[in-house]
């Protein structure tokens, strides 16, 4: 039965096990041996049960028993194939040994798989099979076999999702700490919210039911895990939004920008969704500029982990030579042409089309020299917010939000995520909860999102509270609440002009202008150990990351502009970590002093970066060109190759990382970066 | 388990202290029997596994404990009957006598829901003593009276040979069988305190 | 059937002991010195197994009432030696009112069970379960669940008792708060059994409660715990079942300390799940109370204990040299010698004096025609002290049975009350205000919308309460108050070590006699 544990052999079992251990070894040669002959004779059969019996974890064994079943099944006479009773009795048999293996282990994988495989083959009672299993499931209420095998039963008897759905309820009644019956309940709600069957839409009024099922679980025994989880599914179908959004742009919608003659003729074009989308195109979005209407446009997902899909997309456009004329405006519209191409990676497509543009101007470039760029305090000086480039971020927070939902609706969520919030609260006041102060800190966050399209937010402080109460109380999930942290603090950061601003730095000097932009970002010595809320920040040029706890900067491949970035005094550990900056061509400082570069020989911690490398980026044989007669060694430079390789940096700060300590590392960076000339502070000839 | 419940049938045998009711359950379920008397110390209940059309049933026979001495039989042990078994002894007329008694005492007392076609069945033991020659009760008064309780079945046996043991208490069983179960009370799950749940750990909760 | 005297002669006419009375204090001590060894005479003057703890059939109970209670014409003094002491009758119960509003109902009077000492049950973890398992009696009983415990507002309206943490999330009238409470509090109470039982005392020591809110009353402890008045209600009566208003201060009678209400919290838990079948914590015999001292003589009888109903013992034989005990004399005439006596406290022997001042219990049972939910075959109904009227001072309890316990005839349902009182009037008036909350009064048709059942007769009676006692006899106690029989078999299994100070109370028993019972059980059964 469930939570049983194995019993340890005692001293007097040991003879009768070692006689059982020459049992079985005779048994599992005289079975191979069968197997391999392929022998499906019924004394086979019944050699291979016996095995089976003693150990239902064999799956050659259960294997062996698929192949005897297909051989006798199309080997039969023709009298037996029409009779249907043979048939059965050969699936009887099958059911009837899988019984025997469960009854030794109630969660063999090889048995409960064997038995779907046979009942799947059809001819047998899918009746009998569920009256089984409400027996087992009464017996043992938690073990997830039986309710995925129900959920499979459920399928091919074509029970109603409603009908599963009361015996979740019922399991529940019966004992709520069970993961698996309020999971299964969320998969048969998901169907049915899906599906829009009778009863269950409007979903509002259906999920209000929820949440006050679940509160009675959660109110009861908020140590029980089991209820909370299900609570996080709701809040989570609550607020979600049902399709993808284009939510923030560069250049943004209805600005004016102006580029250097120059330096650069081509501009990227950023579109920034509300989750990972898919299917962005020259099909999809038009490019229209006054000229002519380009057509073949790439649309390319800025994505470091998934393949042609992405929540940023960029493009590059390019201003024709002949056209190059600094008194000339050019009127560039992004529209969205057939947004039912554009779908979240579950399909959903974004069905509200949407348009936006912006005028391009160029400007002769005074030509400057590039000078050593630092992001000490002396360099920067306060904002002047008369600054043509502050007028560009406004731009990011005078988006209206368009009433995309049904406004009942939405009030609907308002208010059923207000009440959750207060009952929670009371629950807090009178229970030491971990996972009842993360729910308040998501329906917090929740209530905030809803709320404000730009206006300030309203709960952050006591979000901010909440993760840092946790971050003491539950130390081994220190580093997600850490992480939860950063992000609501960035989003506090970013939520209104104002308080962006406060970020916001001007250069002293403006010889490099050019490379910089005129504004610095600094979000250094914040105790950052994620980045986010990208949607505000796509016209950063200059960011200042230092003296923060990053482990990763995942997102941040969506700030094309950036030329300048400091992430020294963090705690990357690897050049992985660093995958986002392949994707920033305009890159040319790059601060990643300090870190933890080259300290994990096997990066261990990888998963909290995007996923391996090796998994995105085929090998480049020119690595091994351009390491050739170096030492082998040079290997394990590859990492650096394959994310520096294709970027122009001037100026570059490694000093401080395990890996600098060989020395060959900063020859091979030398050589690996022809353009550059500065590095860790030293210019070089 | 309600079909657990049903498939156990529950067997008493009553009659006069020393008529051989022990040595009747004995000599079906073990196929012994001993010589020596003793008033009955120590039965308490035999049972045996029967195969009845396909069916396994378990017969669970009730000895009287010795109470039946001073006709101190409780209710309980009446209850729930499926066959009542009266035993006399054929070299004692007394015993036979008694039969009568017994059988409306199991009436009163087990109030069956239809006495009239309540399934007894009446065995004559000890027909091997003297060799038939301290017989006091003959065959024929023995199943006259049975024809005038309702056509009882009537068996002649003994304990001590083994002889007709056996067919006694086939007919035993299959009258026993044939008394469904006279009140729905039977078939709902009723509460084993022999079966303890397993001890449930707090540890795995997948 | 057969008269006493057509009884041969008892035989062997000494004994190790001879028990007088089949009560089931009596019948455990038969049995336990049965399967000490010890040769063991059972006498009972009634022709039923059980004493004034057996069920009984409807006419039964009412003559076996009514005999008890009339004071018995005390015998002219067989003898004036001192060799012999008159045994009387001792009435237990008084103030016996019998009403019936159905005659139709004394057609089946043997269709009933019906218990003199309801309403009792068993707990699933109690010492009786323990009990008839370690003596094997439990093979003659079969039990089945008591479906719903609700508690009584004395308003007509009853609520479910929110006694487990399924139970508290199901709970439809509990604000989310309380039911935040209430699981709180049984947690807190299984923190601390788990941190005492623990070898490791250092790592849960929090979570032990301190000596001194073990020793304060439950009462000031779960105020502590700043749990609202329903909550504590909840605790201290429908699920410790304690009788005495807690809230009474320096006039209630029995103050229920922590550690004890612990150890009822903790009964009641261990209860609930302990057998796969039995849903809640309360279990109750098919076909009454009374199975239990009979699956106990039956114990006995299989030990060789020998028994003789209808047997009265007129008096008791003295040693000439002592005036030690030496043996009885029965009504047949035949004198018998034994070692050691135990009798029932329904006799008095002429030397001993009756307690003067014993304590009253009020009980009552009540038939209807239907249950008090739809649905509900059986059911425990709390009225907490004050719930019914201000000056109730201690909580009535109540019991309903139906057909598919074996206890009445189909339709029928069976109501037991009791309460304990300090005179007959108090008593009668707690069973009087919980019929009238619970029941409609017969006849009237026109008032029956409230969907009450109709009280189709009742008996009410005032019964004493006496301990057991060891004297130069050793005497049994009366039923008592409780829910269960753990008292009792407390004090039984102390009278059983007054009078066999070395032997085991039901030794472990080999499972020879029983060995055909036991099936492996460990696996899931897959068996449609």
């Amino acid at each position: 039965m469930h939570g049983r544990p194995r019993k340890s052999a005692t001293p007097v079992d040991e003879n009768a096990s070692a006689l059982k251990a020459a049992k079985i070894r005779s048994l599992q040669t005289q079975f191979l041996q069968n197997h391999h002959n392929n022998i499906y004779t019924k004394e086979a059969l019944e050699l291979n049960a016996k095995l089976l019996e003693i150990n239902p974890e064999f799956m050659t064994a259960w294997n062996y028993r698929k192949l005897a079943f297909e051989h006798n099944i199309s080997s039969q006479s023709e009298v037996e194939k029409a009779d249907s009773d043979h048939i059965k009795s050969i699936i009887d048999e099958e059911l009837r040994v899988v019984e025997n293996a469960l009854r030794k282990n109630f969660k063999s994988y090889g048995a409960w798989d064997h038995r779907k495989w046979v009942v799947s083959k059809g001819n047998s009672s899918t009746e009998r099979e569920l009256k089984l299993l409400n027996l087992f499931q009464k017996q043992d209420t938690r073990n997830f076999h039986a309710w995925n095998y129900r959920r499979f039963i459920a399928g091919l008897k074509n029970i109603s999702d409603e009908k599963e759905l009361q015996f979740t309820t019922d399991m529940i009644n019966d004992n709520f700490s069970n993961y698996s019956a309020w999971h299964n309940r969320s998969v048969l709600l998901t169907h049915l919210l899906e599906k829009k069957v009778e009863g269950y839409s409007p979903k509002e009024i259906f999920l209000t039911e929820e949440y006050e099922f679940v509160r009675n679980a959660v109110f009861t025994d908020p140590d029980d895990q089991s209820g909370w989880f299900y609570h996080l599914w709701l809040l989570d179908q609550t607020v979600k939004v049902d399709m993808p959004i284009m939510i923030s742009s560069w250049p943004p919608c209805g600005s004016d920008i102006n580029l250097p003659i120059a330096n650069k003729v081509t501009f990227p074009v950023v579109l920034y969704f509300n989750e990972t989308v898919k299917g962005l195109n020259s099909h999809t979005v038009s490019v229209e500029t006054e000229s002519d209407v380009s057509k073949d446009i790439t649309w390319s997902p800025l994505s470091t982990n998934k393949f042609g899909c992405g929540q940023a997309w960029v493009t590059h456009l390019s201003i024709p030579h002949q056209e190059l004329n600094s008194s000339k405006t050019y009127e560039v519209k992004i529209r969205s042409e057939d947004s039912q191409g554009i779908t979240s990676l579950s399909g959903v497509p974004c069905s509200q089309p949407w348009s936006f543009s912006f005028r391009v101007s160029v400007c002769l470039d005074e030509k400057q020299s590039f000078g050593k760029i630092t992001f000490t305090d002396e360099s920067f000086c306060t904002i002047d917010t008369s600054l043509k480039s502050i007028q560009l971020l406004k731009s990011y927070f005078e988006v209206t939000k368009s009433d995309d939902e049904h406004p009942t609706s939405s009030k609907w969520k308002l208010e059923m995520i207000a009440s959750e919030i207060a009952q929670y609260r009371e629950l807090l006041t009178w229970a030491e909860c971990k996972i009842g102060k993360l729910t308040l800190a998501r329906l917090l966050m929740a209530h905030d999102a809803m709320m404000s399209t730009g206006t300030s937010i309203t709960h952050v402080e006591e979000v901010l509270e909440l993760y840092s109460e946790l971050m003491k109380l539950d130390p081994p999930h220190y580093q997600y609440y850490k992480n939860e942290h950063s992000l609501v603090l960035l989003k506090q950061m970013t939520s209104c002009m104002e308080s962006l601003l406060k970020y916001c730095w001007q250069y002293k000097e403006s010889s490099s202008l050019n490379i910089t932009g005129s504004i610095c970002l600094r979000l250094n010595s914040l105790s950052l150990s994620r980045i986010g809320s990208f949607e505000r920040l796509l016209w950063v040029q200059s960011l200042d990351l230092s003296h923060n706890q990053l482990h990763s900067i995942e997102g941040l491949e969506a700030l094309q502009l950036l030329s300048c970035l400091n992430l020294s005094h963090n705690k990357l550990t690897s050049f992985t970590a660093l995958e986002p900056l392949r994707f920033l061509k305009s890159l040319k400082v790059l601060n990643v002093s300090h870190n933890e570069i080259g300290a994990h020989t096997v990066d261990t911690r990888r998963y909290l970066c995007s996923s391996p490398m090796s998994h995105t980026l085929s090998y480049d044989p020119s690595f091994e060109e351009f390491a050739n007669g170096d030492d082998a060694k040079l290997v394990n430079f590859w990492e650096a190759y394959s994310i520096f390789g294709g970027l122009n940096l001037m100026q570059l700060d490694v000093v401080g990382n395990v890996i600098v300590d060989d020395e060959r590392f900063v020859l091979f960076l030398v050589k690996l970066l022809p353009q550059l000339k500065w590095l860790d502070g030293e210019e070089l000839h | 388990m309600a079909s657990r419940r049903r498939m156990l049938l529950k067997v008493i045998i009553l009659g006069d202290s020393g008529v051989g009711k022990t040595s009747l359950m004995n000599q079906y379920v073990n196929r012994k029997f001993s010589n020596q008397y003793k008033a009955t110390i120590g039965a308490d209940f035999l049972t045996k596994e029967i195969q009845f059309e396909d069916r396994l049933f378990t017969l669970q026979i009730w000895d009287t404990a010795g109470q039946e001495r001073f006709q101190s039989l409780g209710v309980a042990f009446y209850r729930g009957a499926d066959c009542c078994v009266l035993v006399h002894d054929v070299n004692v007329m007394k015993s036979f006598e008694s039969l009568s008694n017994w059988r409306e005492e199991f009436l009163i007392q087990a109030s069956p829901s239809d006495p009239e076609n309540f399934p007894f069945v009446v065995l004559g033991n000890k027909i091997d003593v003297d060799g038939g020659n301290s017989r006091v009760v003959s065959e024929k008064k023995a199943k006259a009276w049975c024809a005038s309780k309702g056509n009882i079945p009537y068996f002649e046996t003994s304990a001590k040979e083994g002889f007709n043991v056996e067919a006694a208490f086939e007919c035993i069983a299959k009258n026993a069988l044939k008394n469904e179960p006279e009140e729905e009370m039977y078939i709902p799950d009723t509460i084993d305190v022999a079966r303890e749940r397993q001890q449930k750990s707090s540890g795995c909760e997948c | 059937m057969a008269e006493t005297e057509s009884y041969p002669p008892i035989d062997p006419t000494n004994f190790d002991l001879i028990v007088v009375g089949t009560g089931l204090p009596e019948s455990i001590i038969a049995a336990a010195a049965s399967a000490a060894g010890k040769t063991v005479l059972h006498l009972d003057h009634n022709p039923f197994y059980g004493s004034h703890y057996s069920s009984l059939t409807l006419q039964d109970l009412t003559s076996f009432l009514r005999s008890h209670s009339e004071i018995p014409k005390t015998n002219p003094p067989q003898s004036d030696d001192t060799e012999t002491l008159d045994v009387n009758p001792r009435p237990l119960y008084s103030d016996v009112e019998i009403s019936s509003y159905d005659d139709s109902l004394e057609e089946h009077s043997r269709k009933f069970n019906l218990d003199l000492a309801g309403p009792r049950v068993l707990f699933c973890a109690d010492s009786a379960v323990n009990l008839l398992l370690k003596s094997s009696a439990n093979q003659y009983v079969e039990f089945k669940n008591i479906d719903a415990n609700y508690i009584g507002d004395g308003n007509g309206n009853l609520m479910n008792v929110p006694d487990s943490k399924s139970a508290v999330f199901k709970d439809k009238t509990m604000k989310y708060s309380e039911k935040n409470q209430l699981n709180s509090f049984f947690k807190l109470v299984q923190g601390h059994l788990e941190a005492v039982k623990s070898v490791d005392v250092a790592v849960d020591d929090e979570k032990i409660i301190s000596d001194e809110d073990l020793e304060s009353p439950f009462v000031v402890f779960m105020d502590k715990m700043k749990l609202p008045p329903k909550i504590k209600s909840i605790i201290l009566y429908a699920i410790a079942m304690v009788d005495y208003d807690q809230d009474a201060g320096e006039s209630c009678k029995d103050i229920l300390k922590t550690k004890d209400g612990i150890d009822r919290l903790a009964l009641y838990h261990s209860s609930v799940g302990r057998f796969p079948n039995a849903l809640g914590a309360l279990i109750y015999p098919i076909y009454g109370q009374g199975e239990l001292p009979q699956a106990f003589c039956r114990r006995a009888a299989v030990k060789g204990c020998l028994y003789v109903l209808r047997m009265p013992v007129i008096s008791v034989l003295l040693n000439k040299d002592n005036g030690n005990y030496k043996g009885v004399k029965l009504v047949s005439g035949q004198e018998l010698t034994s070692d050691k006596l135990v009798m029932d406290p329904s006799f008095t022997i002429t030397s001993s004096n009756s307690p003067s001042n014993v304590s009253k219990l009020a009980r009552g049972i009540c038939i209807t025609n239907s249950a008090l939910k739809p649905d509900i075959s059986s059911c425990l109904v709390i009225y907490p002290p004050r719930s019914l009227y201000p000056d109730q001072a201690t909580s009535i309890r109540v019991l309903q049975l139906g057909s598919s316990l074996a206890v009445s005839p189909s339709g029928k349902f069976v109501f037991y009350i009791s309460v304990v009182c300090d005179n007959a009037i108090e008593g009668k008036k707690s069973l009087q205000a919980a019929i009238d909350d619970l029941f409609s009064l017969h006849s009237d048709e026109t008032e029956s919308k409230e969907l009450k059942p109709t009280l189709l007769w009742s008996a009410l009676y005032i019964q004493d309460l006496i301990e057991g006692s060891v004297g130069p006899v050793v005497m049994t106690p009366t039923p008592d108050g409780n829910l269960n029989y753990n008292d009792l078999l407390d004090a039984t299994s102390k009278l059983f070590k007054k009078l066999y100070p070395d032997d085991e109370f039901f030794p472990e028993t080999s499972n020879t006699d029983s060995s055909d019972k036991i099936e492996d059980d460990s696996e899931v059964v897959l068996d449609s």
